[in-house]
């Protein structure tokens, strides 16, 4: 079925045009310095409202009560992702895609944040899915405080294994296409809240 | 020697028209204004800019040298996790494999994110032809699906339109009247979008980096489609040119320090998808398949030349935005999937023996705006100087080249829109009084498509 060229036909056409023979490189790979650093949990929450978020820092026995919070008054169900203990209306993945998009907020867990930019990120694995955070309208985000690192660069340095998707999610969902305006909540939740714990 | 008239319709004349256009030329004023704007206050909040594009430079650089190396570990290292890679050496290789997943696949609705590589072998059409529906979800790719036309943008592909005319578009979609307000807009975009996400069999998106160390493939975007097309559907189908490579994470972190900055002004995207194979046991959604297509499309014969840093090109757009042409003619002149000073270079490098492809190489006025912004220091109006040189030496008259640099200096940014008009009233007749310019060719047409005020 496949018309593909061979892979060995495809990089030998590479191996007579690359500039070669200078052997192997090891090109310098600065980090980032920034003019106004942000560190730890406010850094984060600071970042994080930057960017048209909410976010909130609670002790870890009061989560059930928070994600109750945001949720109350919402026209629709809370769906959080399988595992996660909180009060819902349906989990993520047992009620299927069609319900999940009917819901009004998806509930989370980030396997760790980076403060810098203001970045929660999200495991396929850890988070029991990736739907969960994608489809309802408004999502929470539970991050433990102490997972909080400085930046997206220092995470990926730091993980070993690595799952099917990983999203380092930077606030809400946006598009400034149309006239280069800022519009929030294409596709993706516009209204995001993170919940730190701990 | 052959008359300055062996295109069709020359970029000259798409320009003139353009310059006709107030309304493209407000909306692409605009658009671009704001991004050189935001980029440059994205990248002040970095203390070490310099040394981070300086670094971003030699990486690509690198990655080019190396790339049969990091393109084997890359597809190694994804194949050991499940993912298929597949070698497409030009367009219709490449449209063949994707049409014949959909077909095995026996997808209907495939939902696709933005992907250049996909408009550069016209991916669509093949797909369309063969009965499926393709749904562009990208919010400005489907504005342009709507209207019929390709991207006007490497980053923001409706740019030239203005709210009203989005509003126009909308509303004959749905067949009811969408308000021109751009929330209402978005809006519309999102209901309208939302099931086909649910219905795909396939979804398609491009890759901004492959990570050779991993054998993971990085896609940046804003909206949460990308997510959507790469996540929901049973297949994921994703595209790249095969210079897309970096070695590791240490690369990856420098280059997307750099990308979101310099092309919206953000100091990341929304969403960063790392994307590591198809789902694996025990995670409980994602896609059954993943499917790599690297396409060459005339890239391998750049690589290792002296144009070879035209591949370094990370796509973010800055070098359309400070461009005097690509500002006062908008995308859509250039007629190439890629516009502006990088498309000016790179579409002759990837078309070489398309004449109308070549000509673009003209079509800028060498200010070095692109190459002073661009991230991973492209040398861009040096390269454009050397494809002049290049064709000058295969086939250039010299009158045509005197045209272009009077016109070429009228863009220029020292030089006015005055100066043009005073070229096309005194100079022009003048020189045609004296038999050194015929009354036909790209700069007659120019002219004559043209009210001078
Ligand atoms: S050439 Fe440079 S500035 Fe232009 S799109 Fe590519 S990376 Fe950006």
């Amino acid at each position: 079925m496949s018309a593909c060229t061979p892979r060995d036909e495809f990089l030998g056409r590479l191996r007579t045009g690359a500039a070669g023979g200078t052997g192997p490189i090891a090109p310098p790979t600065p980090r980032a310095r920034f003019v106004r650093a942000r560190t730890g949990p406010d850094g984060f929450m600071a970042a994080w409202r930057a960017l048209g978020g909410t976010a909130e820092r609670v002790p870890t026995d009061e989560l059930r009560g928070a994600v109750a919070a945001f949720a109350a008054g919402r026209d629709g169900p809370l769906l959080a992702a399988a595992g996660l203990d909180v009060d819902a209306d349906l989990r993520w993945p047992d009620c299927g895609s069609q319900a999940a998009a009917g819901a009004a907020v998806g509930v989370v867990r980030a396997v760790a944040a980076a403060a810098q930019t203001g970045t929660a990120l999200l495991r396929a694995d850890d988070n029991r899915g990736r739907a969960a955070s994608l489809l309802p309208p408004a999502c929470v985000l539970v991050i433990d405080a102490g997972t909080i690192v400085d930046t997206l660069g220092d995470y990926l340095r730091g993980t070993g294994d690595l799952p099917s998707q990983l999203v380092a999610v930077t606030g809400p969902s946006r598009s400034a296409d149309i006239e280069s305006t800022l519009v929030i909540g294409v596709h993706g939740p516009g209204d995001v809240h993170a919940i730190l714990t701990g | 020697m052959s008359a300055p008239t062996a295109t069709p319709v020359s970029f000259g004349r798409r320009a003139g028209r353009a310059l006709g256009d107030d309304r493209m030329r407000a909306a692409i004023a605009r658009g671009t204004g704001l991004m050189v704007q935001r980029r440059h206050e994205a990248i002040a909040e970095l203390r070490n800019a310099d040394e981070l594009r300086d670094a971003a430079s030699v990486i690509r650089a690198a990655a080019l040298q190396r790339l049969p190396e990091l393109l084997e570990r890359w597809s190694d290292n994804l194949g050991a996790l499940g993912g298929h890679v597949h070698w497409a050496s030009d367009a219709d290789e490449a449209n063949a494999i994707v049409a014949g997943i959909v077909a095995r696949r026996g997808a209907k609705v495939i939902a696709k994110g933005k992907s250049m590589v996909s408009e550069e072998i016209h991916l669509n059409d093949v797909l369309e032809r063969a009965g499926a529906d393709v749904v562009e979800t990208d919010l400005g790719e489907f504005i342009q699906q709507l209207a019929g036309e390709p991207p006007s943008h490497i980053v923001a592909p409706a740019m030239h339109k203005d709210r009203f005319e989005v509003a126009d578009l909308l509303s004959a979609d749905r067949g009811a009247p969408v308000s021109p307000e751009i929330t209402a807009e978005a809006a519309y975009a999102r209901r309208r979008l939302r099931q086909a996400f649910l219905d795909a069999g396939v979804g398609i998106t491009g890759v901004n980096f492959a990570v050779a160390a991993t054998g993971s493939i990085c896609l940046v975007e804003n909206e949460g489609n990308g997510r959507m097309c790469s996540s929901l559907p049973p297949t994921h189908i994703a595209l790249m040119g095969l210079e897309r490579i970096v070695a590791d994470f240490d690369e990856l972190d420098v280059m997307l320090n750099l990308l979101a900055r310099s092309a919206t002004g953000q100091a990341l995207t929304t969403y960063t998808n790392i994307i590591t194979g198809p789902r694996r046991p025990g995670e409980v959604d994602g896609p059954e398949e993943l499917h790599v297509v690297v396409l060459d499309g005339g890239r391998s014969a750049v690589v290792g030349t002296r144009f070879s840093p035209a591949l370094h090109c990370i796509r973010c757009g800055a070098c359309l935005n400070v461009c005097p042409v690509y500002r006062q003619v908008g995308g859509h002149t250039y007629d190439s999937v890629y516009s502006g000073p990088i498309g000016a270079v790179l579409t002759p490098l990837l078309k070489p023996t398309d004449p109308a492809a070549r000509e673009l190489a003209e079509a800028s006025s060498l200010c070095g705006a692109c190459t002073e912004i661009c991230p991973v220091r492209i040398p861009l109006h040096d390269l454009l100087l050397q494809l002049r040189h290049r064709d000058a030496r295969a086939d250039a008259s010299r009158l045509r080249r005197a045209g272009f640099w009077l016109w070429s200096q009228a863009w220029s940014r020292r030089w006015s829109f005055g100066a043009m008009v005073l070229g096309a009233r005194v100079v022009l007749p003048l020189l045609r009084r004296l038999r050194w310019l015929p009354d036909i060719g790209w700069l007659g047409a120019w002219r004559q498509g043209r009210e001078l005020p």
